[in-house]
């Protein structure tokens, strides 16, 4: 996982390098949070935008109670989550559909067919599950990192991730 | 039928194919280099306090002008039943039985200003 900066120097920073800090170290662990939530690489993109004006809207109240990167985290997530919603919303489609017809039409997925019955199966997940999924399969976190970011304990952790690889593989037997 | 080894091998392949853009993470722009972003969001902020405002202030002139309405009506309604109630009273009645009516009642006619 990514390295935290220090707290004392970086809150004497302005705003400005705060940001360019966090750009710099922390950009490709944002857009890998947010990208197999979001999809495609367009949403993630705009996403990954919208993250980064919330960030410099809202730093200079952050308390430094959490990790800086655990709360750059649930920003991505967070805003990723209404992201979908939103553009599911505006299409009047339901989200898994959205989502799934989006990935289709992304030319930054080279996904074959086995690939997108994976991504069906994991939107078929409940949000916990997919989540601790997402981080342990495709970000490949330690349940030791995992634990930190989302302050669940390492046993709920594993259960939720056991459970998630149980019924995915039951589901592609089926496929 | 897939074996159970079968599709624990296929699993483990089943990477995601994401690709990104070359060079996106190197020429990546923040959005809040804009200034034109963050006036946005200070303005949408002003925006919802000033319609806030606005909204709460006609909900009191609302309230106020109801209440005050509720009153007259309240009064005109007291006055209206004052004057019905002596009017009709009397309306229905015959000299003799007005007369019948305040002696029993122990009233004169000028009490009455009749």
């Amino acid at each position: 996982m990514t390295n935290e900066p220090d707290i004392t120097k970086f809150k004497l920073m302005p705003i400005d390098k705060q940001i360019n800090w966090i750009v710099q170290n922390y950009l490709q662990d944002l857009y890998w949070t947010i990208r197999p939530i979001v999809k495609t690489h367009e949403n993630t993109n705009d996403v990954l935008q919208n993250v980064l004006i919330k960030v410099y809207q809202y730093l200079p109240k952050f308390r430094y109670d959490s990790k800086l990167y655990s709360w750059l985290y649930r920003i991505a997530v967070n805003e990723s989550l209404n992201f979908i919603k939103k553009t599911a919303k505006m299409k009047a489609m339901d989200t898994n559909e959205m989502l799934m017809q989006s990935l289709q039409s992304d030319i930054y997925y080279e996904g074959d067919k086995i690939l997108m019955q994976l991504e069906e199966i994991i939107l078929s997940l409940p949000p916990k599950q997919q989540e601790v999924f997402r981080l342990k399969y495709f970000n490949e976190m330690t349940y030791e990192e995992m634990s930190e970011l989302l302050g669940t304990s390492i046993g709920a952790l594993k259960t939720s991730y056991h459970i998630a690889v149980k019924k995915i593989k039951e589901k592609l037997q089926h496929y | 039928m897939k074996t159970k080894h079968h599709i624990e091998d296929q699993f483990k392949k089943l990477k995601p194919s994401y690709k990104v853009p070359d060079g996106y993470f190197d020429n990546f722009k923040p959005a809040k280099a804009k200034p034109a972003n963050i006036i946005r969001l200070k303005m949408d902020k002003r925006l919802w306090i000033v319609a806030a405002s606005f909204l709460i202030l006609v909900s009191i002139g609302y309230k106020i002008m109801h209440w005050q309405e509720k009153e007259q009506h309240i009064l005109k309604i007291e006055q209206f039943q004052t004057n019905t109630n002596t009017q009709s009273l009397f309306d229905d009645l015959t000299d003799d039985e007005i007369i019948e009516y305040l002696t029993e009642e122990n009233l004169s006619e000028q009490t009455l200003d009749y």
